[in-house]
Parts: structure tokens; C-alpha cells; sequence
């Protein structure tokens, strides 16, 4: 008997000597990053000396080699997104294209080369191959959205005073003719993401711009306010406000009310009767701008999935975006649910949220500068709102250089 | 689940009461009974100290022959026939009577009554079955609503079978519904009377209340009657008497105390409530009478964790009761009431500012009579006289938001007006104020007929109700600054309202028909006619025959079903809605220069045709089921049920087509010279064809509730002095609405001139077939009492499990296509099969295909099994001292679950969860 207690003392004493050591996170081991620029790219161009950044549990920031691939040493295993943008003028991207003018690509246009891949897995040595996109820098941007709202001076609710704000990023004069603005639906649940429809966005509003080609110019640098539901002074009603009453555009359905001097923009589809741009003060706002030659109105209108009844959405191709804004709904104790996202991550990879969860609190998102050059103002343009877009306390339409877009 | 009968069950029953009336015509008449009759002479005493009790009631119930006790406790019955009888003798603080004798010549006896006591024996702390061939009934005592330690009748009726256990705050108001499980409780309540010592109290003359945001014609709030003024409470689920009208769901049947009490103060303390009552009663010497004094405060103030709402109500009355020269026996009562509920918003909350208060005071004035007359047609009148009379006022006051830019539309008549556009939120108030006023008579007469084994008891009477609110109604403080600036936010005023006139008038016959070895069968059939607003437009009449049978087989078993009609008459709030204001935009021009703004807004109203197309609303019961009732005092009775009301009152949707001009800038709206825009009414920018609804209320709304009720008494478990009893229900509700049901088309391009109009302006409405949607509940609970009752140490303790082993909740959602439109010249047109089969039809522009209505059905959603138990203690430490305890969930017993559709874990049992004690003093 003594004897086994004895053994037991001394193999409980080796097993408390062996076990239970406190292991350091052992990195993944090497693996190759590749990045292949874009099919219409020659076989021989690669995406050669950028900066890539892998940002999740530890932040990574590595350099390609001349044939596009980075040698990961090993990293922490954990959940990342992997970021790469670099701008380029036209011409420098057309050096690149089997055909160069095959896309039709003016040489003193901006190109942005990149992707960014979120929420990577990454918890073994595995070599990853991703495809870049390639995007022309828009003229047209979405650059302000204002939709959170505020409270009048007996401390109402105010939600009238939402805007939009679309901004000439080119250097050439834009038309807004003929071009569509178009508001996702933004039913809870959702009712179709993005992670379901790879190819489509569908719209609860759409407004076509009036004109016939030149009517409504923008200017280099230069901006439009589109007043979402009145386009009047609201610091009249409310004290932290903005004033649209010079708004270029009101969302209405009939010319001649509201504002007379504020020309309409038109809701062409509608999936209810609400007659102006249906902004939702906590979000989510899905917004896009597109422009297409076909008839948009023989595109087809859906209800949701299993309903015959109620909304009906305008369905659209992804291809005839040029930008999109994802202002996701803030949920009161966690991030924002980023499997309701209504954009695909070519047309904008991350989001924006406001910080209240019901808004009201006067707080709009806004696009970010880039640089400044002789007073003019260029905007970030990645197509991902999360880099693209900060949420500013003091929305003012038409103000760039304002401190918090620096 | 199959039910005994599903399809309409009346033909069977109906038929069985036609043989039973036929063969009781044919029964031969046995001479030597029929005018044999005899005089009993009782004296009712106290078991406890042998003193005469002045005042007992004593009636024979087969008969209806009744007659007070003396001075000397002796009560005289005057010709009762030869047979078996049931005596029934009651008295204010002593146990109910009851018992059978057999009379063949002059009789003396005594009768000893206890007084009711926790040292009784046998103390009954729950509800009662009726007994077999009468209406199926719950009866409830004082010990049991002393035991619940009840505030309100609405706490009484958790007693009910099939009704779940819960603890009222008092914050809200409580109405009562019957063997109903929907959701929608507006017409179930409205149909169930409350029946207070003989005289209903009436929700006929509510209106909406739109200061506060309710609705009329739903039901009395419960909260203005104390608990502990109530002597006893009936409530009648199955076929009610054919005394009984104006109801459909049921009858609750309170009677309030009158007589000889001691001294009682009762205070009742729990988290949301405290409770103050007191209440004495004099016996007067000689032929003076006696005087009941009693008066109640009660303060609730809901969730201690919210602040903002609370309820006070101060009730108090007087009851004097005398019996006039031994036959003629009087109550007369007068109750004052006033009730006090203030909501306001909780400053720390986000949306601040908003005030209602509610103030109600009302006089009941009632008297009501019995004259034994001991004639041939007329053994007994009674009769019944209340005037009801109420003030009620709801003020609220409110921010009323602008949200950047709010026309304030106050017209009053049809027209265009330019309206003013305020930019800025203001304080608005704004009140209700209701004068309801209710007259309540009726005559009634008993008497009763002998024909050898078959005796009959004939009740018969007639009543009367005018009832009016004749008042400011819903007002603003300032006409141009309203609280509710919409189009349904006009004043209304109620003085043309007129008056509710309502004759009825009711015949029964209670038969007793005695069968060879020792079987019994009883009857009671019943016809009651109800009319309301005699001579005018609006007038309506409705026939309600009601029959129940019960046939004894054995001692212990017999057997009970049942078919009746009962009808409801419509409140003012259903017979006379409010105009409907239609407010269309008519020109909005809103420049920068703020001081040039012009807006116009067309109205246009809408009155509701007063015609006699709302009926009343009938509701068809259908009962069958048996009652066993051993010696050893175990008892069972079960009771399968049918309730359909096809004709319940909803809304009822008429339209009519009106023009309304839209003026824009470009069109319509002019400048003058200083840059004023004023408007030229011949150039309209478009005229919209605008269809709208007159706000009718008609017979659309219908519900079916059925099932199993249950309940068993197991007797008492004599070794440890506790009671077994087992009640429990399996019931299902069905809703749905049968009035037409129309949509507006979808898929209107928003482009178009009828998209621009917003949604009153479609090019037609399309017509679908209704009824096909419905909410399905089905719920089976049982509850579990275990009564214990230790009369040496005069404490009753009562464990109450309940469990609910299932609940369902449906929603069918049919395929339905359209089956007629409606042009904007109202004329209707019908839609084929042909042209729904042609994906290309179009109706105006607009495509058929696109309005098949193909829904993806719901899913039923169950809910798994929960239980909760509850405890109650009531202890006499004296005779002068006593208290009650009780905790509701005992075990706080709130787990989280899962329903059957969603994964999503709630927390249920939720506010379940409450405790309080109650102490007596008696002098």
C-alpha cells in the first residue's frame, strides 16, 4: 500500500513538472502573399514595390517584390484584413493593359489598383493568391450623407433637414444629367445583402437627375446639395441644423411645390408612398450613383423573398455603379452587422456608421481629403467607406476643409 | 382536436327541447296535487349561539316564493305546493344555505346557518360550479375574494377555469373578457355585462377619447368597483338566463353588501398597490331597517422602477336595506366614486413632455325590490331602478413636433384654405370630456304552475335603458394650436349625439320534469327581445332564444348542454362615428423667403349615413358536457364549448370619390407684384380623383372560441385537512374580419399622375375576398389548487400550481386573388378567371398579374410547456384580527425559452413575480 502512494507521489509530482506550460502564440510559419493585377493586365506586369497592410490581431505592413509577391514571414494567427490601394494617372495603368485603349481610358485619369479583403482567416502557414481590382477615379462621388437628424428647439425630433452631397473628385466638369441616385432597401431583416447577391443592388427609391446632357454642370472640386426632404433653412426650427435653403436639388414628386427656386429631383421608382428621399435617421442608408443607357423602368421590381405584397424593390446591375456609400445601422452594444451590408466589397469593402442608434444627434458622414492643391480640395476614393468616411459632428454642407476631413 | 360537435350544433339540442316541451303539454294532470298547497314557517338561527337572524332570505328556488326572516328570525313561504323543493337561505356574513326537502302538509322547522368563519370545516376558497340545468357559471364568495386578497374584479376572475393566473398594477385599465384568447379584447369586453346588485353597468356611452388615444364601446374599466365592497360575483361563460341582456360574451353578477356588518377596516399593502377599505353595517330596531356605510381608497403606482404613473381612486357608499310589511323587501343604494390616472412621461426618458390625466367621478343610484305577492300568476315582483351618473375628463398636454415644417389644418368645413406652416414645435393641450349618463329600469315577475310531475317556474319581465353622453367631448385649448394637427384632430363635440333608447323584454320557463327511477330533467328555455333606438333610422331588434338542459341520471351524475343566442347591442361610438376629415395637400410653395410661404390644403368630410345597416352583434353559444357530485364530496364537471360571433363590430370600409386640385408653381400659383403668391383656382397643375372612406362601423368583425373547460374537486385529504381541486380549460380563438376588403393596386409606376397623388389617389381599387386570413390561438393550461384549511388554528393556506402545457399562436395567410375593382365612378367590375389567367391584363395601366396576392404562409409558433405557482395564506388571530399573505411565484420561476419559430431565448413568467399582505380589524 505504502509503496503505491509512494508511485502515486511521484507520478503526480512528474506530471505536475511536465504539464501546464504557458505557451507564447506560435506564428503561422511562412507563406506567400500573391497579388495578380487584373485580368486585362499584361501577364508580364506586376504589381511590383507596393505597400500592402494585413491589420487584425497584430498590424503588418509589407513591401511586394518585383513579381508582385510578399515572403510573410509568419504572423500572428488570428482574423485579417488585408488592404492594398495604390493610385496611379491613366497613362501609368494603361502601361499595364494588353490593349491599352481598350478600356478607353484617358491618360490624365486616376486609377486606383488595390483590393481590400476582409476578414481573412488566417491561422496556418497557407499561400493566398488574390486578383486586384482596377477602378477609374470617379468624377462624381458621394461625398456627404447627412441622415442621423437632430431636435428643434423643444427638443423634438427633427429629421427634415437630411441631405446628400455629391462632389466632382475629376478635374474636369461633371454632368449630373441623366444620372441616378438611388437608395437601397433598408427593410430589417434585410432583405437582400449583399452576401446572397453577388451581382445586384435593390433599390427602395431611385431618382433620375433631370436634363438633357449639359443642363446641370459640376465644376472641378466643386459640389451639389441635394436637400432629401425640404430644401430650406432649418436653423429657423432647430439650432444644430444646416441650411439648405440653396440646396440644388429637392426630392419631391411634382415640380412646383415645396422650394419653387429648388429644382426636383424625381423619385422614378418608389417602393412606397413616401414622397421624398427616405433617409432613415439611424440607418442603415445604402446610396448609390449610377448611370446606364438602358430604361431603368423595364428593369424588374421585386417584393422580398417569399412576399407577394408590400415594398417592391428596383433591381440593378453592380456594373452600372459608379460609387456606393454603406452607412450600416449602429446596434446599441455592438459593431454594426456586417452580413446586412446592401454593397459588394468592389463597389464599397467596408462601412459607416453614425454613433447613436436611433440618431437624432446631428451627425453626418462625411468623405475624407486626400490632398489639397491650389485651394481645391481631392477626396479619398478606395471604395471602402470605412477608410473613405469619417463621421463629423458639424455637418456643413459644401465645407471641405474642415479639420476633421483632414 | 375534434370537437363533440363542429358544424352548427343547434339541431340536436333544439330538437330534444321540442319533445321535452311536447310531452310536458301531454303529462296528465294529477288532480289531488295541483291545488294542494302549504304554508312553512322556518326560523333561521345562528349554529353558533342560537340567536334569531333577522333579515336571512329565504327562497324556495323551484318556486321563486321567498319571504324575509322577522325580528324573531321567522320567515313565512306562503303556498308552496306539494313536492320536493330546494330551500335557499342567505345572509350578509354567514354561509349560504342550501338544501332539499320534501313538503306535503303545514311545516315549522329551524334552520341553523353558520357563520362564515375560517373555523368553519370547510372553507371555500375558490370558485364554484353551478349546478347542473342553469346557465354554466363560476360562483364566487367572499372568503375566496378575501383569500385572493383582490383589488379589483378583474383579479376575482383569475378563478375562472382556463383563466391564468396575474397580478394587476392597477396602471392600466382592466377589462374583462370571456373564453377568449385573442388579442383583440375590444368586442369580447363590450359583450360581457357587468351586472352590479341588479343593474349593468354600461360602456354603450363611451366615444373615443382622443386626448388620451382610446377607444370607445370596449368594455368598462373594472378598476372603479372595490373588491371589497363585492358580498359574492357570479360569472355566466355558458347560456345565460334570458334576464340577462345586452351581452354577448357573458354575465358577471356582483352583489355588493348590504346589511348587518361589524366594524371592518382592511388594509391591503403589495409592491404596486396599498389598499385602505372600511365598512360598517346597523340593524335598525323594529321595521327600521339596516344601513350599510363602506368606503375604499386605493393608490397604485404600477412599476416602482418607472415613475410617471399612478392611480388613485376613492369609492365610498351607502346601502339601506328594509323589508316592508314582511313581503316587501327593498335595497337601496348609493355609491360615489372617483378615480384619478395621471401617465406622464418620465422626464429622464428621451421623448419628454407629454401629461394625461384622467379623472372620472360617477353616482350610482340604485334601488331595487321584491314583493312577494303569492298570486296565481305573480308569486313574486321584482323590480330594479339605477341612474348612473359620470363625469369623466382626460386632459393631456404634449410638445407637438413640427419636424421642419408642419401645416396646422383646423377647417372645419369642406373647402380649400390656406392653412399655416409653423416651423417650430409647440406645446399643445387638449382634452375629452365625457358626461355619460345612464337610466336602468326593469319590472319582473315569477310565478310558477304545477302539472303532476312537471313543475314549471315562469320569469318574465321587461326593461328599459336610456342612456346619453351629452357633452364638450374632444377640444383644444387653442383651436390654432391643436394637439393633434392632422385631419384626426378635430374638436368634436358630443351634444348631437343623440340618446340610447333600448326596450327588452324576456319570457323563460324553468321546468322540472321528474322521470321515473329517480331521473330528473330540467329546462330552462327562454326567448328575449331586444330593440334599441325605436323609431329612428338607426333602429334595431334582435330575438335571442336561449335554452339549457340538464337531465339527472343518478345522484351523482347528470348530464348538461345548451344553445342560445345572445345579442349586443351597438354603443354610440359604433352607431354614430365621428365625420371623417380628409386634409389633401393642395399647394405648397415654400421659398427661401419665408415671409412668401403659401400653403393650401383642400378638406374634405365625410359623414357616416345614419341608416339601420349595423345590426347587433349576435353571439351563438353551444354548450354539452356532465356533472358528477359524490357523497364523499368529490366532484367533476366537464363542459365542451362553442362561441361564434360572425357579426362583431369593426370598421367597414364604403368609399367615395371626391376631385382635389393640385396648384405648383409653375401652374396655379401666381405672383403679384410684390412677389406674393396667392393662387388661381381655375389653372390647377392636376386634379385628383381621391377616394376616401366614411369611417362606418359595421358588423365585419368575427370570432369563433371554443373548447373544453374542466374542473375537479377531489375532496378533502381528511389526514392532513387539505382540498384537492383540478380546473383547467384547452380553448381556441379564431379572428378574422368579413367586411369587404379592399386594396389599392400595386405596382402603380411612381412616375405616374396616380403616384403623385400619394395613396388616396389609385386609378381603382381592387376588391378581394375577406375572411381568409385569420389569427388561430389555441391555449391548454390547468391549474392545480391545493387548499389547506386548519379550522383550530382558523388559517386556510392554498398552494395554486398552474401549469400552461401549450399555446399557439397562427396567423393563416391566404392566396387570394382579386375578385372585383372598383372604377373611380364607383361602379363596381368583376374580375374573371380569364383575365387573371392573362399575365398580360391590364385594368388602367395597371397589371392584373401583378395583384394575385400569394403570400408565404406563417408558421404556427408554439410555446413550450411553463409553470408557475403561486401561495396564499389567510389566518383569523382573533376573532377581531386577521391577515393575509400571498406571493405570487413563489419560486420566481422565469426561464428563459425558446418559441417553436424563432431560436431567440425570452424571458418568460415575466412580471409574474409579486407579494403582499393584507391585515382586518373587526369591531
Amino acid at each position: 500500500m505504502k509503496r503505491i502512494i509512494t508511485a502515486s507521489i511521484i507520478l503526480a509530482a512528474a506530471l505536475l513538472s511536465f504539464s501546464c506550460k504557458r505557451q507564447a502564440p506560435s506564428e503561422t510559419g511562412s507563406f506567400l502573399l500573391e497579388f495578380k493585377l487584373p485580368a486585362e493586365c499584361r501577364e508580364t506586369a506586376f504589381y511590383a514595390n507596393r505597400t500592402v497592410s494585413l491589420t487584425g490581431e497584430v498590424d503588418y505592413e509589407f513591401q511586394t517584390d518585383v513579381c508582385g509577391m510578399v515572403n510573410v514571414p509568419g504572423i500572428v494567427p488570428g482574423i485579417y484584413d488585408i488592404i492594398t490601394n495604390t493610385e496611379m494617372s491613366g497613362k501609368e495603368y494603361k502601361a499595364l493593359l494588353k490593349d491599352p485603349d481598350a478600356q478607353g481610358i484617358e491618360d490624365k485619369a486616376r486609377v486606383v489598383v488595390g483590393l481590400s479583403l476582409m476578414n481573412q482567416r488566417i491561422f496556418e502557414a497557407r499561400d493566398i493568391s488574390v486578383m486586384l481590382n482596377a477602378a477609374v477615379i470617379k468624377g462624381l462621388l458621394i461625398s456627404k450623407i447627412y441622415y442621423s437628424g437632430t431636435r428643434d428647439k423643444m427638443d423634438r425630433t427633427y429629421t427634415t433637414d437630411s441631405y446628400v452631397e455629391l462632389f466632382n473628385n475629376s478635374d474636369e466638369v461633371q454632368y449630373l444629367d441623366g444620372k441616378y441616385l438611388g437608395l437601397a432597401e433598408s427593410v430589417s431583416p434585410a432583405a437582400y445583402p449583399a452576401k446572397d447577391n453577388p451581382d445586384s443592388i435593390y433599390l427602395r427609391q431611385c431618382c433620375r437627375f433631370p436634363g438633357s446632357g449639359t443642363d446641370y454642370p459640376v465644376q472641378p472640386g466643386s459640389s451639389v446639395v441635394i436637400a432629401a426632404r425640404s430644401a430650406r433653412n432649418h436653423l429657423e426650427s432647430a439650432l444644430n441644423t444646416v441650411d439648405l435653403s440653396s440646396a440644388a436639388f429637392e426630392v419631391k414628386l411634382t415640380e412646383g411645390s415645396g422650394n419653387p427656386d429648388a429644382p426636383m429631383l424625381p423619385l422614378i421608382t418608389n417602393s412606397t408612398s413616401i414622397q421624398y428621399l427616405n433617409l432613415l435617421s439611424g440607418g442603415p442608408n445604402t446610396l448609390v450613383l449610377f448611370e446606364t443607357d438602358e430604361d431603368v423602368m423595364s428593369w424588374p421590381q421585386v417584393y422580398q423573398i417569399g412576399k407577394t405584397s408590400g415594398e417592391r424593390f428596383l433591381r440593378i446591375h453592380k456594373k452600372v455603379v459608379t460609387d456606393g456609400v454603406e452607412c450600416l445601422k449602429k446596434p446599441a452594444q455592438t459593431d454594426p452587422d456586417v452580413n446586412t451590408k446592401r454593397l459588394q466589397e468592389d463597389i464599397d469593402a467596408g462601412y459607416i456608421t453614425i454613433t447613436s442608434v436611433n440618431g437624432y444627434n446631428h451627425e453626418s458622414v462625411e468623405r475624407r481629403v486626400s490632398r489639397q492643391e491650389n485651394g481645391r480640395c481631392y477626396l479619398v476614393d478606395t471604395n471602402n467607406s470605412s477608410a473613405d468616411f469619417v463621421v463629423c459632428t458639424d455637418p456643413t454642407p459644401q465645407k471641405y476643409d474642415k479639420e476633421g476631413l483632414l | 382536436m375534434k370537437y363533440p360537435f363542429t358544424g352548427p350544433p343547434s339541431r340536436t339540442i333544439k330538437l330534444l327541447f321540442c319533445v321535452a316541451v311536447l310531452v310536458s303539454c301531454w303529462a296528465p294532470v294529477r288532480g289531488q296535487n295541483r291545488n294542494q298547497s302549504h304554508n312553512l314557517r322556518v326560523t333561521v338561527m345562528s349554529d353558533s349561539d342560537g340567536q334569531p337572524v333577522p333579515g336571512a332570505s329565504c327562497v324556495l328556488t323551484d318556486y321563486g316564493i321567498f319571504a324575509m326572516a322577522d325580528l324573531d328570525g321567522v320567515a313565512v313561504l306562503e303556498k308552496v305546493p306539494s313536492g320536493k323543493a330546494t330551500m335557499q337561505i342567505q345572509m350578509l356574513g354567514y354561509e349560504d344555505f342550501k338544501q332539499s326537502y320534501v313538503f306535503r302538509s303545514d311545516t315549522t322547522f329551524t334552520v341553523r346557518i353558520k357563520e362564515s368563519s375560517l373555523a368553519l370545516d370547510e372553507v371555500v376558497v375558490t370558485a364554484k360550479a353551478s349546478a347542473a340545468g342553469s346557465s354554466t357559471s363560476s360562483n364566487i364568495g367572499r372568503m375566496a375574494i378575501d383569500h385572493l386578497q383582490a383589488t379589483s374584479l378583474k383579479d376575482i376572475m383569475q378563478l375562472i377555469p382556463g383563466a391564468l393566473m396575474s397580478s394587476s398594477d392597477m396602471t392600466s385599465e382592466e377589462k374583462l373578457t370571456i373564453r377568449s384568447l385573442s388579442q383583440s379584447t375590444a368586442n369580447n369586453a363590450f359583450g360581457t355585462s357587468i351586472m352590479i346588485d341588479g343593474v349593468p353597468m354600461s360602456d354603450n356611452t363611451s366615444l373615443s377619447d382622443k386626448a388620451s388615444g382610446s377607444t370607445g364601446g370596449s368594455g368598462v374599466d373594472l378598476r372603479q368597483i372595490s373588491a371589497d365592497n363585492i358580498e359574492s360575483v357570479e360569472v355566466i361563460r355558458g347560456i345565460p338566463s334570458a334576464e340577462y341582456g345586452d351581452l354577448t360574451s357573458g354575465a358577471v353578477v356582483v352583489n355588493t353588501k348590504a346589511g348587518y356588518t361589524p366594524f371592518e377596516i382592511r388594509t391591503k399593502v403589495n409592491p404596486t398597490t396599498l389598499n385602505t377599505s372600511f365598512g360598517k353595517g346597523w340593524k335598525f330596531d323594529k321595521q327600521a331597517g339596516s344601513l350599510n356605510v363602506n368606503a375604499d381608497y386605493a393608490r397604485a403606482g404600477g412599476d416602482p422602477r418607472t415613475r410617471g404613473r399612478s392611480f388613485d381612486r376613492i369609492s365610498g357608499g351607502v346601502t339601506y336595506s328594509n323589508t316592508i310589511g314582511r313581503i316587501w323587501s327593498t335595497t337601496t343604494k348609493l355609491n360615489l366614486s372617483s378615480i384619478i390616472d395621471l401617465r406622464e412621461e418620465d422626464p429622464d426618458l428621451e421623448v419628454e413632455g407629454t401629461v394625461n390625466n384622467q379623472k372620472q367621478y360617477s353616482m350610482r343610484l340604485t334601488h331595487n325590490g321584491r314583493i312577494s305577492l303569492n298570486k296565481m300568476f305573480s308569486r313574486s315582483l321584482n323590480y330594479a331602478v339605477g341612474l348612473t351618473l359620470s363625469e369623466s375628463d382626460s386632459w393631456t398636454s404634449s410638445i407637438v413636433s413640427a419636424g421642419g415644417g408642419l401645416p396646422v389644418i383646423t377647417s372645419m368645413s369642406d373647402g380649400y384654405y390656406r392653412v399655416p406652416y409653423i416651423t417650430e414645435s409647440y406645446r399643445a393641450a387638449g382634452g375629452t370630456v365625457s358626461r355619460p349618463v345612464s337610466f336602468y329600469s326593469k319590472v319582473g315577475n315569477v310565478f310558477n304552475l304545477e302539472t303532476g310531475k312537471i313543475r314549471q317556474r315562469f320569469n318574465m319581465g321587461a326593461e328599459y335603458r336610456l342612456e346619453s353622453n351629452k357633452a364638450r367631448g374632444f377640444y383644444n385649448e387653442d383651436d390654432f394650436m391643436p394637439l393633434r394637427p392632422t385631419s384626426n384632430g378635430r374638436p368634436r363635440p358630443y351634444y348631437d349625439i343623440p340618446a340610447l333608447n333600448q326596450l327588452s323584454a324576456y319570457l323563460e320557463d324553468n321546468l322540472t320534469w321528474e322521470l321515473p327511477l329517480d331521473m330528473e330533467l330540467k329546462l330552462q328555455g327562454g326567448l328575449r327581445f331586444d330593440m334599441l333606438q325605436p323609431g329612428l333610422p338607426e333602429q334595431v331588434y334582435s330575438l335571442s332564444p336561449r335554452f339549457n338542459a340538464a337531465l339527472k341520471i343518478t345522484d351523482w351524475l347528470s348530464l348538461r348542454g345548451g344553445w342560445g343566442q345572445s345579442n349586443k347591442t351597438p354603443g354610440l361610438a359604433h352607431l354614430y362615428p365621428e365625420p371623417k376629415y380628409m386634409d389633401r395637400e393642395a399647394a405648397i410653395y415654400l421659398p427661401s423667403d419665408t415671409e412668401k410661404t403659401l400653403v393650401v390644403y383642400n378638406t374634405h368630410i365625410t359623414e357616416v349615413v345614419r341608416n339601420n345597416s349595423l345590426k347587433n352583434a349576435t353571439n351563438t353559444k353551444a354548450e354539452i358536457g356532465f356533472d358528477m357530485n359524490f357523497k364523499n364530496g368529490m366532484s367533476a364537471s366537464i363542459v365542451a364549448y362553442q362561441d361564434e360571433m360572425l357579426n362583431g363590430f369593426g370598421n367597414y370600409t364604403e368609399y367615395d370619390v371626391y376631385y382635389s386640385n393640385y396648384y405648383t408653381a409653375q401652374s396655379g400659383i401666381v405672383l403679384d407684384a410684390n412677389g406674393f403668391p396667392y393662387v388661381n383656382w381655375s389653372t390647377p397643375a392636376r386634379v385628383d380623383t381621391v377616394f376616401t372612406t366614411s369611417g362606418r362601423i359595421g358588423n365585419t368583425q368575427a370570432s369563433l372560441n371554443r373548447g373544453v373547460e374542466f374542473d375537479f374537486n377531489f375532496g378533502q385529504i381528511k389526514a392532513i385537512r387539505t382540498s384537492v381541486l383540478l380546473s383547467g380549460a384547452y380553448m381556441e380563438t379564431q379572428t378574422w374580419t368579413t367586411g369587404p376588403n379592399f386594396s389599392s393596386p400595386s405596382a402603380i409606376p411612381a412616375s405616374s399622375v396616380y403616384a403623385q397623388g400619394g395613396s388616396n389617389t389609385p386609378p381603382f381599387k381592387l376588391l378581394y375576398p375577406s375572411g381568409l386570413s385569420r389569427d388561430i390561438d389555441r391555449r391548454f393550461s390547468a391549474n392545480l389548487r391545493l387548499v389547506c384549511n386548519i379550522p383550530r388554528m382558523k388559517m386556510v393556506a392554498s398552494l395554486s400550481n398552474q401549469v400552461i402545457f401549450y399555446q399557439y399562436r397562427h396567423t393563416t395567410n391566404q392566396k387570394s386573388d382579386p375578385i372585383a375593382w372598383v372604377d373611380t365612378d364607383l361602379s363596381m367590375h368583376e374580375i374573371t378567371q380569364a383575365m387573371l389567367d392573362d399575365p398580360n391584363y391590364m385594368i388602367k395601366g395597371v397589371s392584373l398579374a401583378a395583384q394575385r396576392k400569394n403570400p408565404a404562409d406563417s408558421n404556427p409558433v408554439t410555446q413550450p410547456p411553463i409553470w408557475l405557482m403561486n401561495m396564499r395564506l389567510t389566518k383569523d388571530v382573533s376573532k377581531n384580527f386577521g391577515f393575509s399573505f400571498f406571493v405570487n411565484n413563489a419560486l420566481f420561476y422565469m426561464p428563459y425559452q425558446a418559441s417553436s419559430y424563432s431560436g431567440t431565448l425570452t424571458e418568460r413568467n415575466t412580471g409574474t413575480f409579486s407579494f403582499g399582505v393584507e391585515m382586518y380589524v373587526k369591531i
